[in-house]
């Protein structure tokens, strides 16, 4: 078991958050923390990522009433405001009752789990994952129906309390599209806590035959946060995941992106930027499951990292060995603007079976002198030039999302972002 | 306008221009030919501002200012514009954007208002009517799998936008077809007043046919060696530069 959080303290919290009888899934996720380990350096999936700050956090809430935090940047929902979408917010295990009933109409069921959790299929693998399941306060699942084909993206935003810092929040998100649906959903982590906090979030992905899955996930915490977020999403045949992840702030942010394809015809493009700065450390480690054959997933991350921020990329691909004709591609793509920033990339293959289409490549760059030159003969600013062209490289995910409300707020995070880092 | 004297310049340990000297007045139009790797190019990179290149001696004065006390941008807004041999690509970054920024710097440094994108739009639309190029062009990145003569036009579109009051084009004729040709020429024409100058860096003739230049400068090693008028550029035509690194000897 994992020697870093005490098990008894961890049960006598799950106990105490439900305030009464364990139901057996939060049984289940003790015992499966008690069997597994947490990740460490020493195995190689973490090796660069340390997340042994998150142990002190989890020590605060098992032992401090939660502390009043003044400095929580209190923006009320700005992205519910700027993005058009149906919000579902949640907080303190209420959501939006006026909401819910809105996407009803539409096909689209939202409740939250506390009271059905051990009729949801609540994921519970890894250590991280299980400790979510155990501690989980607010979770929510989406439903959406048959043939569902919805007007306006899905917006989901846990929101903190705004008195209180519990230090570590535990989030999961199950969505279930059924079959022929066409749906949209942002996820948003953009509530910045301006204090230590730890927010282990737990996303699960059912998408049913011809269904197609618009997925955006932003990332814009503070500096002083901590995001583990593991998203596994299942394809059903014909399936269709447009994914996009934004990471904009966090000190320390790690995400596990897992796509299994288990029926045939399935397509994922799984897609993000980073831009990390001093302090920052943003990990994105995917894994393309090819169980079955004619499926297709392709992987394409850029990054930008400035001061002394660190990032990794670890984009995998399993072929196995029923996956003939199968296509997989990874690629990674950098601009280092500082002699501190730091990248570890590495796309990665294993394959059991002839018949696929396969590729990958990775760069690390600066930004290319002659465009500079160019610029600057044209009148450009050096500085300007310079962040004009690290905008250009990473704005090119805008072309990869396909909610066109959304575009103008990641447009606008990666400039505010650059600005910081450029100045 | 512009003032060369004696000017030397290397890269690594290498000497590229060698006492080279050169004034251009308004309203004039210099030619400069010579042979590959003679240092045509480097010499108008130094005048662009290009720091890869270090001056060991003479001088640069334009408008009686040093021109090495400027930045690259700074002498692009006092009116200094090179046409580049080989246009850059910058993908992704969108041509007009990109046309804005740098009109908008100039009219900023002139303590002129910044155009609104609407304005901008008129003048740029009236500029590649005008240059016969397809308007999608605006919309495309900079350069961006633009054709060898595309990005020559582009340079020349660059130019009309800009307003400079000294244009340096190097080999901006070199791989445009027949019409393309004129087009070019065209716009170097219409751009020419009493109050600008122009230097050309050609290795045809044929361009000095629809640009009558005033002045025809042999560049061989690093420096000037032979000036004349266009019928230089005739006689080069015929000989060749073997006869002028002889006379060099
Ligand atoms: N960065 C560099 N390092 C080494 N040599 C260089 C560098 N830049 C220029 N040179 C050399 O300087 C010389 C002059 O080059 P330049 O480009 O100015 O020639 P040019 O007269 O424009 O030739 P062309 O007619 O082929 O365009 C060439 O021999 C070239 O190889
Ligand atoms: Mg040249």
């Amino acid at each position: 078991m994992s020697a870093q959080i005490n098990f008894e303290l961890l049960s006598l919290a799950a106990k105490k958050l439900i305030q009464g009888e364990l139901s057996d899934t939060r049984v289940n996720a003790l015992s499966n923390f008690k069997d597994s380990e947490m990740p460490s350096t020493k195995n190689e999936e973490w090796q660069y990522t340390d997340i042994s700050n998150i142990y002190a956090l989890c020590e605060k809430l098992f032992h401090e009433p939660p502390k009043e935090i003044k400095s929580l940047i209190n923006k009320e929902n700005a992205i519910a405001n700027e993005i058009d979408a149906y919000w579902v917010i949640i907080k303190n295990g209420t959501i939006d009752i006026m909401e819910t009933k809105r996407l009803q109409k539409i096909g689209v069921h939202v409740s939250l789990l506390s009271n059905n959790l051990d009729k949801t299929g609540v994921l519970i693998d890894d250590s991280l994952c299980s400790l979510n399941a155990a501690l989980m306060h607010d979770a929510i699942k989406i439903t959406v129906s048959s043939g569902v084909e919805s007007d306006k993206p899905i917006g989901i935003l846990f929101e903190n309390d705004k008195n209180l810092n519990n230090y570590v929040s535990n989030f999961r998100c199950i969505i279930e599209v059924k079959d022929n649906a066409t749906v949209s959903i942002i996820h948003a982590h953009t509530e910045k806590i301006q204090a230590p906090h730890f927010t282990n979030s737990v996303v699960q992905m059912d998408v049913g035959e011809n269904s197609h899955i618009e997925f955006l996930r932003l990332q814009d915490f503070s500096v002083h946060q901590t995001l583990i977020e593991k998203s596994v999403a299942n394809l059903g045949c014909n399936a269709n995941l447009n994914y996009t992840s934004v990471d904009i702030g966090a000190q320390l942010m790690r995400a596990d992106i897992v796509v299994n394809f288990n029926e045939k015809h399935a397509n994922a493009n799984i897609n993000g930027v980073y831009i990390a700065g001093d302090n920052q450390h943003i990990d994105n480690h995917i894994l393309a499951n090819h169980f079955i054959g004619s499926s297709k997933s392709s992987q394409n991350f850029y990054g930008v990292i400035g001061g002394n921020g660190r990032c990794v990329f670890n984009g995998k691909a399993l072929i196995c060995e029923a996956a003939i004709n199968s296509n997989a591609n990874q690629f990674n793509h950098n601009l280092l603007i500082s002699e501190n920033a730091e990248i570890n990339t590495k796309p990665e293959l294993e394959i059991y079976t002839d018949d696929v289409a396969c590729s990958h490549g990775t760069t690390v760059g600066q930004l290319d002198e002659n465009a500079l030159f160019y610029m600057q003969s044209r009148g450009i600013d050096e500085v300007v030039a310079q962040q004009l062209l690290t905008k250009t490289f990473i704005t090119r995910i805008l072309n990869e999302v396909n909610i066109p409300s959304a575009k103008g707020f990641i447009e606008n995070l990666i400039t505010d972002k650059l600005r910081v880092l450029t100045q | 306008m512009l003032e060369i004297k004696n000017l030397h310049a290397k890269v690594a340990q290498t000497t590229i221009l060698n006492g080279l000297s050169l004034a251009v007045k308004k309203g004039e139009v210099h030619a400069i030919m010579g042979p590959n790797g003679s240092g045509k190019s480097t010499l108008a990179r130094i005048i662009a501002g290009h720091d890869g290149y270090e001056v060991t001696d003479g001088e640069i004065t334009y408008n009686n200012k040093n021109l090495m006390d400027l930045s690259p941008e700074e002498r692009s807004r006092e009116g200094i514009f090179l046409g580049f041999q080989y246009p850059v690509e910058i993908p992704g970054l969108n041509n007009t954007q990109f046309l804005k920024a740098a009109l908008n710097a100039k009219r900023k440094h002139l303590g002129m208002e910044e155009m609104d994108a609407f304005e901008f739009l008129k003048i740029a639309r009236d500029a590649i009517k005008k240059l016969e190029i397809d308007p999608s062009f605006l919309n495309r990145g900079v350069n961006e799998g633009f054709s060898g003569g595309e990005k020559k036009r582009n340079e020349i579109l660059q130019m009309t936008i800009l307003e400079p009051s000294i244009a340096i084009l190097d080999e901006t004729d070199s791989g445009l077809d027949i019409d393309a040709l004129k087009v070019v020429a065209k716009g170097v024409n219409e751009f020419r007043n009493p109050n600008n100058a122009v230097i050309l860096v050609t290795h045809y003739q044929r361009l000095l046919e629809y640009i009558e230049p005033d002045k025809v400068h042999v560049l061989s090693e690093g420096k000037i060696v032979r000036s004349g008028d266009k019928s230089l550029a005739i006689e080069l035509e015929k000989t060749g530069y073997a006869q002028e690194k002889d006379s060099e000897k």
